[in-house]
């Protein structure tokens, strides 16, 4: 494509801009790296969080779930409260937030909803029932109807 | 080579002596591979596709085969013969009226396509810095608008140029270098004598058959590869477009595969299915992860480059479709002056302000108002149905194209495009009917009804407008100097 009938150019200008655009993002993205990381801990490892993740683990082979080969990955993820698996797992936008999961392998404009694997929602209510059983009917009550199937096959 | 006027102003614009046009900016095949990729493949997806194991594999190779192949092949033959992208192909090999379906089809999914977008983006800043925020309506609405309309200043301001830079550098930043990292911690945990959460032998590669179910995940999956033809509408932007489009196409389908396979397989080595719990979204995934290698002070570091990824795609999708759009409304009057204004970086501004507008509201009832989020994924089924009439008509306006103008010079000339084509448009339609049928999120009510619903939605949203647009458009719309030569 050229701009044939363009009655002047100012690619200095737009050169400027491109350049301001650039740097803006990049300082934004590096802020946001930054702050991430001084207010990111992750779990800490403790004597407690290990007995949960054991008590987990225990719950997954239970039901017939595969079970990580390393408990700490459990541990500093999870901790003693399940961390972010905890935080409203059926409020209205932590429902779509995992309406929006049980879709295909699209990363954009592709994204549509399949009909999931039983295990993935059964894993989920264990670690629920593990770390804030409180919120399990609260969960149950929202992801009860869903149809799920034996997807994976694993 | 085929080369379109930039018009000096039009019956419908600022006066010519007004009007100031940046110097056209070139970009580089690799630039257009890269940001084919950045609208089509991240790492959002590949949590949700680790659950499958090796079974993923399978899941990204078929729809590649029948999907992926014929339409990134299709389409750098056509990109190579035609400037101007779908609405020009379709144009061209079926009517005009036919572009404005195809074009406009390919921009009306992407309004109701950004708020989850930018949800997503919302969620997982919010993750790193404080998860309940993600459970907050006001603070999830602020983010969406908000970004959503930096997104639009940037396009408006950036041209293709900028766009094409900002995309390629939010795919390196946050989608080849995570990813390779991704990889890189995967092997090294299997080199550690550490067997693979999930099974790694021959008889987990295909998915198990439960009827319906596995069709639905298998065929939804040739979405997966949706996106890749869209940027062909900056073919006109390549130096030599000829020769460097097919190129482009060829480099980021090798990419988005290896995006898409890799870092799933790493996940699904390290973590077990059942363990990636979905409710906290994808970077509860990403934090087992690295959970593992006690690498998680890297949580917050992928989670910037997630969104940096999405922010990239977002960029390429505001800038395609609107420019898509406005070419043919320029060239046959299809829309009303007020949207066929554009500034002197070639971008539709009064296009993208509009559909900002529109967006912004969807994503406040998204983020607002709990039965629509709840309800959003119907969007979603919608929105990718009416994609799918885009590569139908693709696939039709290729064939005709092959027969009716065989002496257009291509720069590229794809092999077997019919049956090419034939495989395309039967994937393409299998796609269409396999979204009516219900997903997990279709807890109650009949499955008429589902059908009913999304079969209106789809006209609605893709068909409608259109035909309003041809029903009332006037003669006086069009504008004389936006010509399109091949």
């Amino acid at each position: 494509m050229t701009a044939t009938a363009a009655s002047s150019s100012t690619p200095s200008t737009g050169a400027h801009d491109h350049r301001f655009l650039y740097w803006a993002c990049g300082v934004v993205a590096v802020a946001l790296a930054i702050i991430g990381l001084i207010t990111y801990s992750g779990q800490k490892q403790s004597e407690e969080a290990t007995a949960k993740a054991q008590e987990l683990t225990q719950a997954f082979q239970k039901a017939g779930l595969a079970v990580p080969q390393d408990l700490s990955i459990i541990t500093r993820s999870l901790g003693t409260d399940g961390g972010a698996v905890c935080d409203n797992p059926a409020s209205a936008l932590g429902r779509a937030a995992l309406f929006q999961e049980l879709y295909n392998g699209a990363a954009f404009v592709g994204r549509r909803p399949v009909i999931a694997d039983t295990n993935v929602l059964k894993g989920e209510l264990l670690i629920l029932q593990t770390y804030c059983p409180e919120k399990v009917q609260q969960y149950r009550d929202k992801t009860q109807n869903l149809k799920t199937d034996d997807t994976i096959g694993n | 080579m085929a080369s379109m006027e930039v018009p000096a102003g039009g019956r419908a614009s600022t006066p010519a002596a007004a009007r100031v046009v940046a110097k056209p900016t070139y970009i580089t095949w690799l630039t257009l591979a890269f940001m084919t990729t950045a609208s089509v493949a991240s790492l959002r997806s590949a949590p949700t596709m680790a659950v499958y194991g090796l079974t993923c594999v399978f899941l990204y190779i078929v729809p590649a085969i029948v999907f992926l192949l014929p339409q990134a092949l299709v389409a750098a033959e056509l990109a190579s013969g035609w400037t101007g992208g779908v609405f020009r192909w379709v144009s061209e090999g079926l009517s005009p009226r036919w572009g404005l379906l195809a074009v406009w089809c390919q921009f009306a999914m992407t309004i109701f396509y950004y708020p989850t977008l930018l949800g997503f983006v919302a969620s997982t800043l919010a993750y790193i810095f404080n998860p309940d925020l993600a459970d907050n309506g006001v603070y999830t609405g602020i983010v969406i608008v908000t970004v959503f309309w930096l997104g639009v200043f940037m396009s408006a301001r950036g041209g293709t140029g900028g766009i094409a830079r900002l995309a390629s550098s939010g795919l390196l930043v946050g989608t080849l270098i995570p990813g390779a990292l991704l990889v890189i911690l995967g092997v090294i945990y299997l080199l550690q004598g550490n067997a693979s959460a999930a099974p790694m032998d021959a008889d987990h590669l295909v998915p198990k058959w439960t009827g319906i179910a596995s069709l639905v995940l298998i065929v939804n999956n040739f979405l997966s590869y949706s996106g890749m033809e869209m940027n062909a509408v900056h073919v006109g932007s390549l130096r030599n477009p000829k020769a460097e489009f097919p190129k482009a196409m060829f480099f980021a389908m090798g990419l988005v595969l290896l995006i898409f396979i890799l870092p799933a397989l790493a996940i699904s080595w390290v973590i077990p299915a059942d363990q990636l719990s979905l409710t906290a979204g994808v970077m509860q995934a990403f934090d087992g992860f690295f959970a593992y290698f006690n690498l998680q002070k890297l949580v917050p570091i992928v989670a910037v480059a997630l969104v940096c990824a999405s922010l990239g795609g977002m960029l390429t999708w505001l800038a395609g479709p609107s420019k898509g759009l406005l070419q043919i409304a320029r060239r046959e009057g299809y829309l009303p002056p007020f949207f066929q204004q554009q500034n002197e970086h070639e971008v539709a501004v009064h296009i993208l302000v509009v559909q900002g507008a529109v967006t912004t509201v969807i994503a406040l009832l998204y983020a607002l108002v709990p039965s629509v989020s709840s309800a959003y994924w119907i969007l979603s089924v919608m929105t990718t149905q009416v994609y799918l009439i885009v590569y139908l008509l693709m696939f039709v306006a290729a064939v005709n194209l092959r027969s009716r103008q065989p002496n257009v010079e291509r720069g590229y000339t794809a092999p077997a495009l019919k049956l090419l084509c034939v495989v395309g448009f039967l994937a393409s339609a299998a796609a269409v009917l396999i979204g009516f049928v219900p997903p997990s999120q279709f807890e109650n009510g009949s499955d008429a009804a589902y059908i009913g619903l999304i079969l209106a939605g789809t006209v609605l949203l893709g068909l409608l407008p259109p035909w309003l647009f041809l029903r009332f458009r006037k003669a006086s719309w069009k504008s004389a100097d936006a010509e399109v030569s091949s």
